[in-house]
């Protein structure tokens, strides 16, 4: 054996990478068979015993695979590969061969830690690969970080000398993974220690355990480097005629249901590389590949599910080295020490760890794809043929996609050594492709940060520098922390934003890598939302799993209706939520985050997670992260939910308005409410909401949270107040189109929503959120045959803004008579199909772009509709279909936008029954086209955590 | 071991032509005696023919030197045309002069090859010696081969008094090779990828191996008398065998296997020979061997990169040397005839 991939020992291995490995001699295809966690000839064994996975021969007969292990994360797995596989081998055992640990980048309830430091356990950081003078460090922590707190800075991070002076240096951070780049090369043989403060913290607010990790670069000689040039390999290039990786080479690889199985190609291109002296480190070769370069592949034509086009062409994929790669030339683990370095039978190891920025030519393309990747550790070997040597190493990594989900993305880069070659210089400036939000917009999210889009990666040194700051329009800096996200920026405030505050992004000297200079340009302005007061309580827009309200009850077979609703109500199906999906809510109004308390036992807390028993009886708290957000809440438990087992999880608002401890309230210091049903406009308090579900395998469909955006009512009064702009992009247009009985005649009293039409339309503003799954591709089912990615929606509910409508009732003897009244706020729910299965959309091929179909079941309400002189009104549970259509599209920032619109006249009537035997009935519609419904992704990086 | 064979068949072959003992041998001792003394005895005058006994049976030959005068009675009736003062084998009838077919010069030679190589070729390189250097020649690159002084044996038959086959006979002398130029004052493999690889320079002392180089000249003595100059021209092929590396830098991992092909080579001869007495006769005997290129390949040479630990040992393939060895043999030797 020669070769294996993962390597052992090897920490942070991202789920969905290819286990593989190589001989000099082709293995056996009769010996693959059963394995058992002590025999097999090739067999992947975790703490659950036999790892399913299909073994594959590939490499031309050389290599043998799993593909397709379903690993767990944070989990150690022992790789075996008996003799029987290929007889002659020399170096096997029946000890596992290759042991590893997958990557864990869950959030954890337990304290924060470093864990990891240059692929090594912390107690042992240069049992994996040594400190070198020009290393970069790279640290992995047991979860991930709040961006926030992640810098170079004392009490978080540092790297000083044995004078404790601090080392100046590059940070970059993202989740678990942070790369400490010195500026200079460090002095080898000197102590430099990194120490982590408890000013990091994770993403539910815990601080870091404090540690330090002494490191002494060893000396590789990187004061004399010795220049190479390394080139990816083409076609025709000299070198060896196989993959000693069993795989294409210069391939990448990605493979998920949302996209399908993409693959992208390197192209040419040419790496400065410097090598150090190879008589220093008493055999290995150390060497580096200066941050700023750049590898270029071939770009994704993005579909959905692998078939649908996403009208996303990403144009060629850059992939820029953030901080300096680097690594080590060295003789092959896998044989005796003595054994000198043959082509076939041992032949050179190379490790290589780089921290990567991937992004795109296609504006759209890169706003979509930006990102970086830490923390990548590349194995392979090296040959020496034909003239060159042909480092071909193996990488696995997880690839952001479409700013919803994460894939697993394997790459065999291949590089020759080439005197001849040049490394091209990079002469072109970056310039600035778009910004989230929008520049002038009134739509920063306060506790998001803002992103700016550049056409390449852009030097954060220089930014940090004061190259680009956040202002307000008093010049005052608020303090932000810059974030790297490849060819995206995100200037994050420490704390969330004022509303209704409009504030300046002034952009100085910002220049990439190669020095090249952003051309100079004005301030931006962004705008926090206007948020006007109001004594309305904070309620739920959505939950994930269940639905936004207190239920009426839990039977045997259903968790009940929601609370305020008409006993007729369709009973919800019980719930249950995949093994690697979160629990989220988000509320109507910001949250005070002060008066959330998870709770630690059976009962306590005002959120609470609980394991249940056969009776519904809570056997524990479940242990987790709870991340609390400005508008929502976020709960992942450190065990993935066990399949089949029962879960409950309520959120507590007392009794009364009053905001108590042991509550949840929102900012308005009003207990919130879960109840809308009863209406909303009577203060807070009241019910739990109380959601049981049921723990279920893990889904391969992807996980969407995304919201009605932009919206009008910010405050989720259901008014649209003097301060808040009307946004058309999420709004209802009711148009009266007759009336019946007594009443004679109705108009809307708000401003004509459509000032196009010769009707008076009343506008309903629509505020909302929607978790979904946007499942895998299906070929029977879909709108229109052919294939479509289905969209599975859960029952929440939409609220929207009041309508003020005067009616003219023809009342005995007094005549006509108007009665005037408001809708107060309207709560549109979702109803499940009567016939079963979740509420399904399709997105299918809507002719070179993708489209989304969705027909909806509502019940409509209006709690806080009241009507004078005791008349009543039946706008409650009132049952309403539509079917939505709309294009699925990409912002300029990245973000998926589902834009749907009623594809048919939606009628809506009121009947109004008055005393004295008087009724009739007020007959409106929802135009074609005239429901909108526009659902945003979250902001690809600038997201609160 | 082909070129040992070869040599091996070649020096045999050469004794099988040139040993005077295996002629004597054919030659009963009385009839040899009687041959000897037959011009001293007063011959019957040959009235008429006799035919000869046998075929086989050797003819009465006299060696007529020079001064040497027919018997005063015998007047030949015809007198064949002679060239003075070439030997003269006369047919018993006629007592025809003879002459000695075989002769022996013993001595030393002095084997000086004026070699000039073409420059040292790598071949079949790869590996991490393509790193470092490329399959082709050398710049600058050079060998010779070294001269020797050996105990050598001139065998010769005449075929006629004036018209001779000869033959060396030698002990298998040692040849050693040297290289020249940069492949002797430069390193090989001074870098790979621009990394200093340590191999230093491998200095001039490159290998050896026993060397025999058969050959076979027709002579052709200018003149007869006590002086004889002559000139000649034949073929000869080195062989050699035994053939090792022994430099020190090449050989330091292992050593390589050294194959040197037999070089054929045309043989210009001059001489002298002078009769010191009786039938003793000294010889000065000058060859230049022309067109004998000699092509050594040593495989799997296998050298160490002491700066490059990585590899240790680099195996950088097969050095492929040509030299023209031309070699000039000056031959001192003394020897009678036969």
């Amino acid at each position: 054996m020669v070769f294996a991939f993962p390597a052992d020992q090897q920490l942070d291995v991202p789920l969905g990478s290819r286990i593989v490995v190589t001989f000099s001699e082709r293995v056996s295809e009769t010996a693959l068979g059963a394995c058992t966690p002590t025999s097999g000839a090739f067999c992947l064994v975790g703490p659950g015993g036999v790892v399913e996975a299909t073994p594959e021969i590939v490499g031309d007969g050389f290599s043998v695979q799993f593909a397709d292990a379903s690993l767990e994360t944070g989990t150690t797995y022992q790789l075996f590969v008996r003799n029987e596989l290929v007889p002659a081998a020399k170096n096997l055992s029946t000890e596992p061969f290759v042991t590893f640990t997958t990557r864990s980048a869950r959030p954890k309830s337990a304290a924060p830690s470093l864990i990891g430091i240059n692929g090594g356990p912390v107690a042992t950081p240069d049992s994996f690969r040594p400190m070198l003078e020009s290393s970069t460090i790279r640290l992995v922590f047991s979860e991930p970080l709040d961006p926030r707190t992640a810098e170079l800075a004392a009490g978080a991070i540092e790297l000083v000398d044995a004078s404790n002076t601090a080392i100046p240096a590059t940070l970059i951070a993202k989740g678990i993974h942070v790369a400490i780049d010195p500026k200079d090369d460090l002095d080898p043989g000197q102590t430099y220690t990194v120490k982590i403060g408890s000013g990091l913290r994770d993403l539910s607010g815990q601080q870091m355990t404090p540690a330090t990790v002494v490191l002494t670069p060893l000396d590789s000689g990187a004061s004399q480097p010795i220049p190479q040039v390394l080139r990816t390999r083409q076609e025709n290039d000299p070198g060896p005629a196989r993959s000693r990786a069993g795989a294409d080479r210069n391939v990448i690889v990605i493979d998920k249901p949302l996209i399908g199985r993409e693959l992208s190609t390197v192209q040419p291109a040419s790496l400065a590389a410097r090598l150090g002296d190879p008589d220093k480190l008493g055999g290995p070769i150390a060497f580096v590949i200066p941050k700023g370069q750049r590898l270029s592949a071939s770009g994704l034509d993005v579909k959905l599910g692998g078939q649908i086009p996403a009208g996303l062409s990403t144009g060629d994929i850059l992939i820029e080295f953030l901080t300096d790669g680097g690594g080590r030339i060295y003789r092959n683990p896998f044989q005796p020490a003595e054994q000198r370095p043959e082509n076939l039978a041992s032949p050179l190891y190379v490790d290589l760890s780089m921290d990567i920025a991937i992004y795109t030519v296609d504006p759209i393309g890169n706003a979509v794809i930006s990102q970086i990747a830490l923390g990548v550790q590349a194995t392979g070997t090296a040959v020496a043929t034909d003239g060159v040597l042909a480092i071909e190493t193996v990488a696995s990594m997880e690839m952001g996609l479409l700013g919803v989900t994460s894939a697993a993305t394997n790459l065999v880069l291949e590089l020759i050594t080439d005197t001849s070659a040049t490394v091209d210089t990079d002469r072109e400036a970056p310039t600035l492709i778009a910004t989230s939000p929008g520049e002038g917009t009134q739509e920063l999210a306060v506790g998001n940060g803002i992103e700016l889009v550049f056409s390449e990666p852009v030097d954060l040194d220089k930014l940090r520098a004061g190259g680009v700051t956040l202002q307000t329009q008093g010049g005052a800096a608020i303090p932000t922390v810059i974030e790297s996200h490849g060819a995206t920026i995100v200037l994050r405030p420490r704390t969330d934003l004022p509303y209704s505050t409009t504030l300046d992004v002034v952009l100085g000297n910002i220049t990439d890598l190669a020095g090249n200079a952003l051309a100079p340009r004005g301030p931006i302005a962004f705008s926090t939302p206007q948020f006007a007061g109001t004594n309305i309580a904070m309620t739920v827009l959505a939950v994930h799993p269940g639905v936004p309200c207190s239920l009426t009850g839990t039977t045997a077979t259903s968790p009940g209706r929601c609370a305020g609703g008409e006993n007729s109500d369709d009973v919800y199906r019980p719930f249950d939520l995949a093994a690697n999906d979160p629990v989220e809510v988000e509320f109507s109004q910001p949250l005070d985050r002060n008066t959330v308390a998870l709770g630690t036992a059976c009962g306590t807390g005002d959120v609470r997670v609980e394991e249940l028993d056969g009776n519904g009886g809570c056997i524990r708290s479940v242990p987790g992260s709870l991340i609390r957000r400005e508008r929502g809440l976020l709960f992942l438990p450190d065990a993935p939910w066990a399949d089949g087992t029962r879960y409950r999880f309520a959120m507590i608002s007392g009794g009364d308005n009053n905001c108590d401890a042991g509550e949840l309230c929102g900012v308005t210091g009003d207990a919130a409410s879960f109840d809308p049903l009863n209406g909303v406009d009577g203060g807070g308090g009241g019910n739990a909401l109380t959601i049981d579900f049921v723990g279920a395998a893990p889904s391969g469909a992807t996980y969407l949270f995304s919201a009605a955006g932009p919206s009008t009512d910010i405050n989720g009064d259901g008014l649209v107040n003097g301060v808040e702009v009307e946004r058309d992009e999420n709004r209802g247009a009711m148009r009266i189109v007759g009336t019946t009985g007594d009443v004679t005649a109705a108009r809307f009293n708000n401003p004509d929503c459509i000032a196009a039409t010769p009707e008076r339309e009343g506008c309903i503003y629509l505020l909302g959120s929607m978790p979904t799954q946007l499942g895998e591709l299906i070929s029977t089912g879909c709108p229109g045959g052919g294939s479509c990615v289905p969209v599975f929606l859960t029952p929440q509910a939409m609220y929207a803004t009041s309508l003020s409508m005067t009616t003219t009732v023809d009342a005995p003897i007094i005549g006509d008579t108007d009665i005037d009244a408001d809708t107060g706020i309207t709560v549109m729910r979702i109803r499940e199909p009567a016939g079963g299965g979740p509420v399904t959309g399709y997105i299918v091929d809507g002719g070179g772009t993708p489209k989304m179909i969705v027909t909806l079941d509502l019940y409509m309400d209006a709690p806080d509709m009241e009507l004078p002189l005791s008349a009543d009104h039946d706008l409650i549970s009132k049952p309403l279909t539509v079917t939505l259509e709309g294009p699925v599209t990409f912002l300029a920032d990245g973000r998926i936008v589902i834009a749907l619109a009623n594809t048919a006249d939606v009628p809506v009537t009121v009947n109004i029954d008055a005393p004295l035997g008087l009724g009739g009935a007020v007959n409106m519609i929802l135009p074609t086209g005239e429901m909108k419904l526009q659902l945003v992704s979250r902001p690809l990086r600038g997201a609160e955590p | 071991m082909l070129a040992r064979a070869l040599l091996i068949v070649a020096v045999l072959g050469s004794h099988a032509i040139a040993s005077p003992q295996a002629d004597d041998k054919e030659v009963p001792a009385a009839k040899k005696k009687a041959a000897e003394k037959a011009p001293k005895k007063p011959k019957k005058a040959p009235k008429k023919k006799t035919p000869p006994k046998k075929p086989t049976e050797p003819e009465i030959e006299i060696e007529m030197e020079p001064e040497a005068k027919a018997p005063e009675p015998y007047s030949p009736p015809i007198p064949p045309p002679m060239d003075e003062p070439e030997p003269v084998a006369i047919k018993a009838k006629a007592k025809p002069a003879t002459f000695k077919k075989i002769y022996l010069r013993g001595g030393i030679a002095h084997v000086a090859p004026l070699s000039q190589s073409r420059e040292l070729e790598l071949a079949d390189i790869d590996g991490p010696a393509s790193l470092a250097v490329q399959n082709g020649p050398i710049a600058g690159s050079g060998s010779t081969v070294s001269s020797a002084t050996i105990p050598a044996i001139t065998i010769g038959y005449r075929l006629t008094p004036r018209i001779s086959l000869e033959t060396v006979l030698g002990v298998p002398f040692t040849v050693k090779f040297k290289a020249t130029g940069t492949l002797r004052d430069m390193s090989i493999a001074p870098t790979a990828l621009g990394i200093p690889t340590g191999v230093p320079p491998i200095g001039e002392e490159l290998g050896e191996a026993k060397a025999a180089p058969p050959m076979i000249t027709a002579v052709y003595e200018l003149t007869r008398g006590k002086v004889r100059p002559y000139v000649g021209a034949g073929v000869a092929v080195l062989f050699a065998y035994g053939g090792k590396l022994t430099n020190p830098v090449l050989t330091e991992v292992s050593q390589p296997e050294m194959k040197i092909s037999p070089a054929p080579g045309l043989v210009l001869q001059t001489g002298l020979e002078a009769k010191i007495a009786g039938r003793v006769y000294a010889r000065l005997d000058v060859k230049f061997i022309a067109l004998m290129l000699a092509r050594a390949r040593v495989e799997h040479v296998e050298v160490r990169a002491p700066a490059l630990p990585l590899f240790d040992t680099v195996e950088v393939g097969t050095a492929k040397m040509s030299v023209w060895v031309n070699p000039l043999i000056v031959q001192l030797g003394v020897g009678t005839d036969f």
